[in-house]
């Protein structure tokens, strides 16, 4: 499982370099990612679309992903207005995503479609 | 023992005998009279039984012939069984005791039940849980395994089941208030006994839920009342934000004498009061109901505070009572930031600076109006500075029993030094920290915020490129820090303008499209982001369009897109100070 902490601003200029690094990161024998949006300082529609499409493409190859954003947090907000967080597992820590993507072994991943 | 044994036995077998002779009526009444004697004299079934079989085989033994012996043997059964009779009966007569015992002490319980209830009932603290403790006892109290307590009017009347024990809930009126019914008796049927107690039981529902619902009733005009007396919605006012709170102290049953006012006035001042009719109930919110009156037409007229109060001190002593109340009523000039006002006897109004000060408002405190017929009052002048805040409260905010008032007035200020300087937030916050539970008395908060300097407006002229957004949001950032905003609000307004400035970037197609425009205004308290660009439009090319509508509506009260001939321009508003919006989604 890996591990990748999202820092910063993230908008429309640094997007497609922000996901190809992410998808980047997790190989194919990884169990899944998690996504740490903790110290990310802004978060718009395109991060969203992002991390849409992040979990999709993870999700054809049979892993998992799960973001880490604390409900202190106003980038939170932006995935709790676009329903990201009714699709996408979200958690308030790091730790509680990578139990959350262990715990989910037995139950093959399955994602509707966002 | 024995020896009365031998003595019926002789008796016994006398008796036979000449029953024997004699066969007829009179032989069997001895053998009745044997019997009786035998239970009077405690002999059991056997004893008699023994006695007889002894009486019998003498007899048989005396016997002549075969037929002789034929006639004993019937003779003896019919005597024996005539000799039983008593015993039957009395054995019928233990039982039949010994049921109405069981049924004595059954009804006992029930009556205990019932009292039990009833003082169950009346300590109910609401309707619904009285409802359900009544099911409960009806079922223990008649032994059955289900019951149903519904209330309900003459058209909305529970449907009545199926065969099942019920009992009409009826008001001192003989109108229909609902229905009390059970099912699935444990023993046996129901009887008229469990109809008894259901009806009993039913009775005393119907009066405690009447009374109930009249407490309810005369409480809910109460409070009808007291909320019709003070303003619902205060009056918008250019240059400042208000907020009002009213907390019902006590049972809340009788009115309170707080109120306060916020009255426009010509040139854009405003007139600011609030008081506290000494005394509750139906009188003080009578003198507070013409007091009120009263006031905003001095304060139109006059406009002065000393005079204002002075006028008013002679109006409320012509009412008829002995009724005093006391008073501050401030005068306030936004844009110079002036703040005349009079004290008449009221705790002094908190004046909450923009950067973290927090002091009362001092001057010469008067006597409260309706004490004297012309009180000297006299007008003291402070200053409310663009940013600030005038929270004006009634003494049930400050005053707690065991305490003396210069302590709750100090926890006052002291709260008031990190409080928010928006008005709805700082009521929000002052009722959380300085009331404890139910207050004891009234709590009457007025706040009244004077805007902060209108930060000179944003205009910027940007390329419409990618890289462009981080500066919208840095500019952005720095400006909003000028104004009231609070973090959260700041963070709202910035997602929402980089998701317009970034539809901007995205409609750019050329060179000539190479540039958009962001304004952002602060008008009376609302932020106006507006975003122009001068592309042509084009049908969304990736799904986050959309997605980038659905954020800027969350964030902001309005979001208006407005296409025209050389591009697009989405107009943002937000208004700051917690007020208006859907805020749900917020912390």
């Amino acid at each position: 499982m890996v591990v990748a902490g999202v820092e910063g601003e993230v908008d429309i200029s640094n997007v497609g370099v922000v996901k190809q690094r992410l998808a980047g990161a997790v190989p194919n024998t990884a169990r899944g990612l998690v996504v740490d949006l903790s110290a990310a300082s802004h978060l718009d529609s395109s991060g969203v679309h992002l991390l849409f499409e992040l979990a999709r493409a993870l999700d054809l190859r049979q892993q998992r992903i799960c973001v880490v954003a604390p409900s202190t947090a106003p980038t939170t907000r932006v995935l709790v207005i676009t329903g990201f967080d009714k699709i996408v597992p979200v958690a308030e820590t790091v730790e509680a995503a990578v139990e959350r993507i262990a715990a989910q072994e037995e139950r093959p991943p399955s994602l509707r479609s966002g | 023992m024995s020896a009365d044994r031998d003595d019926f036995r002789a008796e016994y077998g006398t008796a036979f005998r000449g029953y024997l002779v004699s066969a007829g009526e009179t032989g069997l009444e001895s053998a009745y009279e044997l019997g009786r004697k035998a239970v009077a004299d405690g002999l059991s079934l056997l004893d008699l039984a023994g006695i007889h079989h002894a009486v019998l085989s003498e007899g048989l033994a005396a016997a002549g012939s075969p037929d002789e012996m034929a006639r004993i043997a019937t003779a003896g059964a019919g005597f024996f069984l005539e000799s039983l009779a008593v015993f039957e009966m009395t054995q019928r007569g233990f039982l039949e005791a010994q049921e109405t015992a069981q049924l004595q002490q059954r009804h006992a319980g029930r009556l205990r039940g019932l009292a039990e209830a009833a003082l169950a009932i009346n300590s109910s603290l609401s309707e619904d849980e009285m409802l359900e403790l009544v099911a409960e006892r009806a079922r223990e109290i008649v032994g059955a395994e289900q019951s149903e307590v519904r209330l309900g009017a003459d058209d909305d009347a529970p449907p009545r089941r199926e065969g099942w024990l019920a009992a009409d809930l009826i008001d001192r009126e003989g109108r229909p208030l609902g229905l009390i019914q059970l099912a699935g008796k444990r023993e046996g049927e129901f009887d008229a006994d469990d109809e008894a107690m259901l009806v009993q039981l039913a009775q005393m529902t119907s009066v405690a839920v009447e009374n109930a619902r009249l407490y309810e009733h005369e409480r809910g005009i109460a409070v009808t009342l007291q909320r019709n007396m003070l303003p619902a919605r205060l009056p918008q006012v250019p240059g400042v934000a208000s907020a009002a709170r009213y907390l019902a102290g006590g049972d809340g049953v009788e009115v309170g004498g707080d109120w306060y006012e916020l009255i426009p006035l010509s040139g854009d001042r405003i007139g600011v009061a609030i008081g506290d009719v000494v005394g509750r109930g139906v009188r003080a919110a009578s003198i507070m109901g013409q007091l009120r009156p009263a006031l905003r037409a001095y304060a139109l007229e006059l406009e002065r505070p000393a005079e204002v109060a002075r006028r008013l001190a002679r109006f409320v002593k012509t009412l008829d009572e002995d009724q005093m109340t006391t008073c501050v009523y401030a005068l306030f000039e936004p844009g110079v930031g002036t703040l005349h006002f009079t004290n008449a006897g009221h705790p002094p109004p908190l004046l909450l600076g923009p950067n973290g000060e927090a002091t009362f408002l001092e001057g010469e405190r008067s006597v409260p109006l309706g004490v004297m017929a012309d009180p000297p009052y006299t007008e003291n002048l402070a200053k409310l500075p663009p940013g600030g805040t005038l929270l004006l409260y009634t003494d049930g905010l400050v005053e707690r029993r065991d305490e003396p008032i210069t302590q709750g007035l100090e926890r006052l200020r002291a709260a008031g030094e990190t409080a928010p300087r928006a008005p709805e937030p700082l009521c929000d916050r002052m009722l959380e920290l300085l009331v404890e539970g139910a207050p004891s008395d009234d709590v009457a908060l007025l706040a009244v915020h004077s805007y902060g300097d209108t930060a000179s407006p944003l205009r910027l002229s940007l390329a419409a490129v990618p890289d462009s957004l981080a500066l919208v949001r840095r500019r952005l950032r720095a400006w909003l820090e000028r104004t009231d905003a609070t973090e959260l609000e700041a963070y709202d307004v910035v997602l929402a303008a980089c998701e317009a400035a970034a539809n901007a970037v995205e409609h750019a197609y050329g060179p000539v499209d190479a540039t958009f425009e962001l304004a952002v205004d602060l008008e009376q308290g609302e932020v106006v982001v507006s975003v122009r660009d001068f592309g042509t439009w084009r049908p969304p090319r990736r799904p986050t369009r959309g997605r980038g509508l659905i954020v800027m509506e969350a964030a902001m009260d309005t979001v208006d897109v407005q296409p025209d001939d050389e591009g697009t321009t989405v107009m943002l508003r937000r208004r700051l100070g917690g007020v208006g919006g859907d805020r749900d989604i917020h912390a």
